[in-house]
């Protein structure tokens, strides 16, 4: 990387990678790793004792619920989306629409509980409100792509 | 024992087996980790989950199949993981080198460490402006020295995809070199290329 002057290879004007090849020799001390592997070996047990407690029951309704799940999706994409997606044609009355904010009421209300913490940078959450202001409802979806059931 | 073994015996269970594999292979899968995510303590942290994924994962890995490929798409996808949670987070300034701040701290250090050091520093700042895919397969291909078939089957990308990537990454970090660090890019007489 340096030559006898202590310089460092110039060779990186027409190469940049010469430069950042030397990082392939940055090990770290050896000492660092103390305890690494007892930090490996403890998740290991950690995540085969929570697959050990996953019963078939539970293995089972998790299952169910993630079907469920994908069932919710499809009915809101049919029900919520697509309608808003095609418009009506031309003649053809629209729909009564609720405006936004009425169906929160004129009053300030508390936000909603927390369902889930997501800790996935993935996840994303949809809130349909549906349904009259008398009787308004709010359907969350969850969707994460990379979730491990 | 060679890999191949350990491998067997670890898919069957035997922890003794593992722990050599992640003894050999610890250091490769921190680099990555390292020059990924640009922090050593993350990097230590996204190198233990990586083990952890792949003692899980092992049982589905086939013989013949490229062990570092199984291995660092691993690793690149914990670390691309965790370098955009970081993102939504806001940015945490990179630490510096462990290896610089334990010589220090001892009194000295050697030229080659802190020439290292030093290179870590300029690749953290420049390589920030590079996506994480981009990022990755550059630390792979040019600093670990894989093949771009290899890089391929690590990030589940095209050869071509690969390629435009590196080539990217690059360009992206000679404009920066001459720009923010024209002191490592400038011939001078009498150097020795």
């Amino acid at each position: 990387m340096r030559n006898e002057e202590g310089r460092l290879d110039p060779g990186i004007e027409s190469d940049p990678t010469r430069l950042f090849r030397a990082l392939k020799e940055a090990d770290p001390p050896e000492e660092s790793w103390a305890g690494f592997w007892l930090s490996v070996r403890a998740g290991i047990r950690e995540s085969e004792r929570k697959r050990r407690s996953l019963t078939p029951g539970r293995a089972l309704l998790l299952g169910s619920s993630a079907g469920l799940m994908a069932a919710m999706a499809v009915l809101a994409f049919v029900f919520l989306v697509r309608p808003l997606a095609h418009p009506p044609a031309p003649g053809v009355p629209l729909p009564r629409t609720v405006p936004f904010r009425a169906l929160a009421g004129t009053e300030e209300k508390a936000p909603p509980p927390i369902l889930e913490d997501l800790q996935s940078a993935s996840a994303r959450v949809y809130t349909f409100h549906v349904g009259e202001p008398a009787d308004a409802t709010d359907v969350i979806l969850i969707v994460d792509e990379k979730i491990d059931i | 024992m060679d890999e191949g073994d350990l491998i067997r015996r670890s898919q069957t269970g035997d922890l003794q087996a593992f722990e050599i594999l992640v003894r050999e292979k610890r250091n490769q899968v921190f680099r990555i980790a390292r020059q990924i995510l640009g922090d050593e303590e993350e990097a230590k942290d996204i190198a233990q989950l990586v083990f952890i994924r792949l003692w899980q994962t092992l049982g589905r890995f086939r013989e013949g199949g490229s062990f570092n490929a199984w291995l660092h798409r691993i690793t690149v996808n914990l670390a691309i993981d965790c370098s955009r949670r970081r993102q939504g987070r806001g940015r945490v300034e990179a630490r510096e080198p462990a290896v610089l701040e334990g010589a220090r701290a001892e009194g000295g250090t050697s030229e080659a460490e802190m020439a290292r050091g030093e290179v870590q520093r300029v690749f953290q700042e420049l390589a920030a402006r590079l996506s994480p895919r981009q990022r990755a397969a550059f630390v792979l291909r040019e600093i670990e020295g894989f093949s771009t078939e290899e890089v391929s089957e690590m990030l589940g990308m095209r050869i071509s995809t690969v390629r435009n990537h590196v080539h990217a990454a690059r360009q992206s970090l000679q404009e920066g070199l001459r720009r923010l660090f024209p002191e490592y890019t400038r011939r001078r007489s009498g150097d020795v290329s």
